[in-house]
């Protein structure tokens, strides 16, 4: 997020786009509540599920899923030909706003109306709220990401942040809710391929990153081209990747298209999963180590509004697992590391000295209360909200995006758009919340279908009902209900024994290969 | 702020604002004022009416909770009136708040053991946790679990299920053992000493019970016993088979390690005096219990051969020859009748009668006591009185009447009448158990009445500074009595000494009584657990050792595992029960009839218990609902008595609008709501709470974790909103608030495992990390650096991230490192 939690108090404009946020992110979502509800800010929603923050909006934009390039766009057209832009910001700020112009130009009400099934009216309407503000703060999350062009969406997203001025103050921003505890925190130290810790470039600014891993680590800079797990999983599956070390995850369930996974995983020669339980993925592994959980040890997690916050060990481990840090410590030496950790508050002020971001950042002040980053000298209070004094490059650019049909839509055979997600009350791939009384209250899949649909198939409350895409299918229990609209369902992925991600397809964003999960041609039948 | 309005609080003069209320005033000055529906993270409710304070002025008492303070103000928080008013409000309050606080076991415990607590320690193989829990209110565990006649057992709920309660006598006595087996009975705390003294006359268990929990304050204690061990009767009146010495000696020994002081073979009025001690120390506990056999009062008494019971049983645990002849003779119907006939059967009598005016079923000695007694071939003679002993110098004959039953009397027996027809037994010995008495020879006459020392309800005589607990005071009872009164004198004597004033510590308890098995039709069956039995020819054949095994472990889990954890799972936190024990409101006050709204919600969802019956109305859910919640799922149903709080229009919460954050449960003031997880088996005493940020979602909700320092396990999550650290403002969704069990799942992973031929065994962490160091390094030197890869997580810490990709790129030499961000 740009700007903290806080800012939201300060917000005169709400535009939620793609998170389903009361679920998701309940916190959040009660704060956007409280200030829809207090009459302090207007409410405008656009998702294709008529989610809860749906009910209370002033304005409710129930796009089609996979258009939402076109909506922003179509948004933007309608803000500059109504000159409800902010020129003196884009001036002083922004580059390339003349193509921005050009694009968008040609995303007229009557053509965006056309893409996304949404009325020129409320086009208009939502334009002009979020234009006006005065302060106006953009929430999106997976809606966004999870499609096959999602960095476009997020591009589009800033382009109507930028084009109307909304960053840098109180109550503006553009504010994309995390969906993993630490996702922030292992982005920011460089587990990503591209990336060192900090997002210091490898190939873009090598000679800086091979002297800050010479000075810090001693060591030498592997300079190839680092794999995605997207492309792990297809080196696995080739012979090219040997051995895998997983920490903490759960591909199996998690990753789009269980069978392609798994087809991976089996190929490889030497598979290690640290984990807390005998995970679908751990079951697979040559070799399991047993972690300590989140109670069971001491370090930070960087929240999505980029506050540092101290993890506490509150219990022992149970048995032998020890925490993750001092595997890898132990590892590390085995293979011949010199490494001398020990502790999470030693790690982190090696962490304080690669990244600069977290270069204030040390225990003993988390100790007093979060820290946000940027946060650069142990003398500097952190920076709650970004660009508050213009952009650290100079200028921002626009990047304007044409919008694209998604990589798979409803045909005759698989006439149902499935979308998969979270619910309230489970988290990723279950291992936690299934053992936790949220197993009791949702004990296993279900599907949202619409009533018209149920009704039209002869299916009931409680029938089980059966999802099909060109990959696999899943079987789970009807829930029938006007959240999804007709011809769509929702499908949860909680749930390892009828994995949702045998649905999805290996498909991915081109440029972050975030999976496409919100776009499923499915067919749907009474079990 | 512009502090200019000056109020007299108390007589002091503070400074306020304008608008603010009494109530954050006093706050703000340190004086705390009980209130059960204002919060100040929510808005103004003011229905609790407990909060009522003095203002100068006003003919009414107002409240301080909404009364905004004025220039000049004087207010009162501390008067008799104050007091007095809270207290009615508080029992009007109690008297619509139905249900248990403590569970019946423990409430008819004498000593007030925490069995909820113990026996569901014990039942998770939590001994070191049940028997510091045991220590709590039981102090001799493994001995009282030996002897004690266990009226828990008899008002244990799952009598109604079952017929048969839950072993919990057989389970305290199990830890009790489990602590003397490791050698270590607990941790023996560092004494903060107070500097005061107190002197404890008589070594049993009143007197040793009271010495343990005045050491724990700080008192230096010291015990004067007139034997040369400690134990009293429990010592010296209960047979080795029953209650081995070496068991109660390591208690005692363990109780005196804390540093308590002991003057053995020292008795009163003959080497000290209760005037020379009141003079060397701060308060005198007098605890020397009832030693004294009631006479039979027929001719003959004075006889040769003639025994009291406990005079008997002293001999015998002293190890002294007691010649009884062949035939004995013990007349009268408890458990030291018992423990005499028995010991004269394993001394070498060869006929020994018991004779009891009443029936079997009158008896008042335990069951078991009375069956094994029969096993072992006494010959138990009902319906009879001693009219008379006879024979010349020495005992040759007892003259008996038989008797019948007529009317019950005061204690709710048949009355034995007699018949006026007699028989006779030729017996070489009489013992005489039908009673026992308090020896008051050695103490002044102005202490008693000839029978019983004189005492108010505090345990204080009517000499200043001295105390008297235990059998002394309420005659013979058993020793779990004794416990209890040591412990409450203890509290008693260090009110005394620190504040002036005797006071044992008022208990406030609602209590529930109308259950019956039907309220149970829902239990699963589970039988109880016995000890083996061990047949009569067999414990004679070792006549004083003990026979009873007790319950083995699996059998102690099993048991523990029956009970039904009934009494409020917020009785630790409840702050209805706080201020009702600080203001003394005894709940029965006004009926329950006239003053309890009828037929409430008792409702169970996966993760909280919403038990209407305890609900006061003060409103704190409804507003933490719709104000930090944002929900407003429940909300004020109906009007005037029928008042309740709820989703209204018969929903249930589960079809409501409740998303189970579960703020309102962890405001709710009473155990109205209560998280499903807790069942006021863990303590905040006990419990420390560690502050950290969630493991779910990119929030970062800051959470309190609470762990159970005697488990050292998670029993409640919850959050704070009076942090200053906190992002989220102390608020939460079900997942942080209720989604931690998992921490202590059975699942979990707690050995390194490596895979052969498909299936996992168990390796050592050297042996794990070997095969994976060795196999890594192999890929990285002959298939190259590119060859492996590796996913971190967004669920670990920043910490572990950063140096797993380190691992990566300087050890492996590959930018082969992703984590799934996008998911």
């Amino acid at each position: 997020m740009t700007n903290d939690y806080e800012s939201i108090k300060h917000a005169d404009v709400l535009l939620v786009i793609g998170s389903n946020t009361t679920e998701n992110h309940p916190v959040i979502g009660s704060w956007i509540k409280e200030q829809k509800m207090s009459g302090k800010a207007r409410l405008i929603v656009c998702d294709p599920r008529k989610i809860e923050l749906d009910g209370l909006a002033d304005i409710k934009v129930r796009q089609r899923s996979g258009s939402d390039v076109a909506l922003l766009n179509g948004l933007m057209n309608i803000i500059i030909a109504e000159g409800l832009y902010d020129s003196e910001f884009i001036e002083k700020n922004v580059e390339k706003f003349d193509d921005l112009k050009a694009l968008v130009a040609e995303y007229t009400p009557g053509k965006v109306s056309a893409i996304t099934g949404v009325p020129e009216e409320t086009l208009k309407e939502a334009a002009r709220t979020y234009a006006k503000g005065p302060n106006s703060a953009i929430f999106y999350t997976m809606g966004i990401t999870q499609h096959k062009y999602g960095t476009n969406n997020v591009r589009t997203v800033a382009n109507l942040a930028l084009l109307c001025g909304m960053l840098g103050r109180k109550g503006t921003g553009v504010n994309p809710l995390r969906g993993q505890n630490n996702v922030q925190g292992a982005c920011d130290m460089g587990c990503l391929p591209a990336v060192l810790p900090g997002y210091l470039n490898i190939a873009k600014k090598t000679d800086d990153a091979r002297e800050k891993v010479r000075r810090i680590w001693n060591s030498d800079l592997p300079t190839s081209p680092g794999k995605t797990i997207v492309k792990v999983m297809e080196g696995a599956a080739s012979g090219e990747i040997k051995g895998l070390f997983v920490m903490g995850e759960n591909p199996m369930v998690s990753d789009p298209n269980t069978n392609h996974v798994r087809h991976a995983l089996e190929h490889l020669d030497f598979l290690v999963v640290q984990d807390i339980f005998l995970t679908e993925t751990a079951q697979m592994a040559n070799v399991v180590l047993p972690a300590a959980c989140w109670a069971e040890k001491d370090g930070t997690f960087t929240n999505t509004c980029r506050a540092v916050q101290r993890v506490r060990k509150a219990v022992d481990a149970p048995g032998e697992a020890l925490p993750d840090w001092k595997i890898i410590v132990d590892i590390a030496k085995a293979c011949g590391a010199s490494w001398n950790f020990e502790s999470p508050a030693q790690i982190m002020e090696e962490i304080s000295r690669f990244v600069p971001q977290y270069g204030g950042i040390s225990f003993d002040r988390l100790d007093k209360g979060p820290l946000m980053w940027p946060c650069p000298d142990a003398n500097h209070p952190g920076t709650p909200n970004l660009y508050t004094t213009g952009f650290p490059r100079g200028k921002a650019t626009f990047v304007p995006c044409e919008w694209h049909e998604p990589h798979e839509w409803p045909d005759a055979e698989y006439p149902f758009l499935a979308t998969t997600g979270r619910t309230l009350y489970h988290y990723h791939t279950g291992t936690m919340t299934r053992r936790t009384p949220s197993a009791e209250f949702i004990k296993s899949l279900y599907v949202e279908v619409n009533p018209d649909d149920a009704a039209t198939m002869g299916i009931g409350p409680g029938d089980d009902v059966k999802v099909s895409s060109r990959r696999g299918s899943v079987v789970g229990e009807a829930r029938i209900t006007d959240k999804v609209p007709p011809k769509m369902v929702f499908v949860p992925f909680h749930f390892g024994e009828q994995p949702a991600n045998s649905l999805t397809a290996s498909v991915w964003d081109i440029t972050t290969e975030t999976p496409a999960f919100k776009i499923n041609a499915v067919k749907v039948e009474k079990a | 702020m512009d502090r200019s309005l000056k109020v007299i609080l108390n007589g002091k003069e503070v400074f306020g604002y304008r608008d603010q209320k009494i109530l954050e005033l006093c706050a703000e000055n340190g004086v705390e004022i009980p209130t059960l529906c204002y919060d100040p993270h929510l808005s103004l409710h003011g229905g609790c009416s407990i909060c009522l304070v003095e203002v100068k002025g006003a003919k009414s008492l107002v409240r301080a909770c909404a009364m905004p303070i004025s220039d000049g103000m004087e207010v009162q928080t501390n008067t008799e009136r104050v007091y007095g008013a809270r207290q009615l409000a508080l029992q009007l309050l109690l008297s619509d708040h139905v249900g248990d606080c403590r569970p019946p076991c423990q409430l008819t415990c004498p000593a007030r053991g925490d069995v909820k607590g113990y026996v569901n320690y014990a039942a998770e193989g939590e001994y070191r946790a049940s028997l510091d829990a045991l220590h709590d209110n039981i102090t001799l565990p493994a001995s009282i679990g030996r002897v004690c006649p266990a009226p828990c057992e008899e008002k244990c709920r799952r009598n109604f299920v079952d017929e048969e309660p839950v072993s919990i006598r057989e389970i305290k006595r199990f830890v009790g053992d489990w602590g003397i087996n490791q050698n270590d009975l607990g941790k023996i705390p560092e004494v903060r000493e107070n500097g005061r003294k107190v002197a404890i006359i008589g070594g049993g268990p009143a007197g040793v019970s009271a010495a343990y929990y005045l050491r724990k304050m700080g008192y230096a204690v010291t015990i004067f016993d007139k034997e040369a061990s400690l134990g009293g009767m429990m010592r010296y009146g209960i047979p080795d088979y029953r209650l081995p010495q070496q068991i109660l000696q390591k208690e005692i020994d363990w109780i005196l390690a804390h540093g308590i002081e002991t003057k053995l073979n020292t008795a009163l009025g003959r080497d000290v005096t209760l005037d020379e001690l009141r003079k060397d120390y701060d308060s005198v506990l007098l605890a020397i219990g009832c030693w004294k056999s009631m006479p039979m009062r027929v001719p003959g008494e004075d006889l040769k051969g003639v025994l009291g019971g406990i005079d008997y049983l002293y001999e015998v645990n002293k190890g002294n020859k007691v010649d009884l002849g062949k035939k004995v003779a013990v007349v009268g119907g408890g458990n030291t009748a018992m423990d005499a006939c028995r010991c004269a059967l394993r001394n070498g009598a060869e006929q020994v009668y018991v004779l009891y005016r009443r029936t079997r079923e009158e008896m008042p000695a335990e069951n078991i006591e009375i069956d094994e007694a029969m096993e072992e071939g006494i010959e138990f003679v009902f319906l009879s009185a001693p009219v008379a002993v006879e024979g010349d110098g020495r005992v040759e004959r007892i003259v008996c009447e038989k008797m019948k039953l007529g009317e019950p009397d005061a204690s709710g027996r048949r009355r034995p009448v007699p018949t006026g027809e007699q028989f006779t037994l030729e017996v070489d010995s009489v013992i005489a158990a039908i009673g026992q008495g308090a020896d008051l020879s050695n103490l002044p006459k102005d202490l008693h009445d000839g029978k019983r020392v004189r005492s108010d309800e505090h345990f204080a005589t009517q000499t200043e500074g001295v105390f008297v607990c235990g059998d002394l005071k309420t005659g013979p009872d058993i020793a779990a009595s004794a416990i209890g009164e040591g412990h409450w004198a203890a509290e008693s004597i260090n009110h005394f000494i620190m504040e002036g004033v005797p006071h044992r510590p008022f208990e406030c308890d609602v209590v529930r009584d109308d259950l019956g098995p039907e309220d149970f039709l829902e239990e699963e069956k589970q039988p109880q657990e016995h000890p083996v039995h061990c047949p009569g020819e067999v414990r004679l054949s070792k006549p004083f050792q003990e026979y009873n095994m007790g319950l083995t472990e699996e059998q102690v889990n099993r048991d523990g595992s029956r009970c039904m954890k009934c009494g409020c799972a917020d009785v630790y936190e409840c702050k209805l029960r706080q201020y009702g024990t600080d203001y003394e409101a005894l709940p029965e006050t006004f009926s329950k009839e006239e003053y309890s709204r009828p037929s409430r919600t008792l409702e169970a969802n996966s993760y909280y218990l919403r038990n209407m019956d305890k609900c006061i109305q003060c409103g704190v859910c409804v507003r933490a609902c719709s104000q930090k919640a944002l929900y407003s799922a429940i909300d004020f149903q109906n009007r005037g008595m029928d008042t309740l709080i709820g989703p209204g229009l018969e929903r249930s919460i589960d079809n409501s609008a409740c998303v189970f954050c579960g703020q309102c449960v962890q405001l709710c003031p009473t155990g109205a709501l209560t998280e499903n997880s807790v069942h006021g088996i863990s303590r905040p005493s006990y419990s420390r709470v560690v502050k950290t940020t969630c493991t779910y979602c990119g929030v970062g909700c800051e959470l309190n974790i609470h762990v159970d320092e005697l488990t050292g396990k998670v029993w409640n999550v919850t959050t704070d909103y009076d942090s200053t650290t906190s992002q989220n403002e102390g608020r939460c969704c079900v997942k942080g608030r209720f989604g931690w069990s998992f921490i202590h799942s059975r699942d979990r992973l707690t050995k390194p495992l490596i895979k052969e031929d498909g299936v996992f065994r168990e390796a050592s962490w050297n042996e794990a990390i070997g095969l994976i160091a060795k196999k890594f390094t192999g890929y990285r030197d002959t298939s190259g650096s590119d060859s492996v890869a590796f996913f971190t997580s967004a669920r670990c810490t920043n910490e572990e991230n950063y140096l797993l990709q380190r691992f990566a790129r300087e050890v492996m030499g590959t930018n082969n490192v992703d984590h799934c961000a996008h998911l």
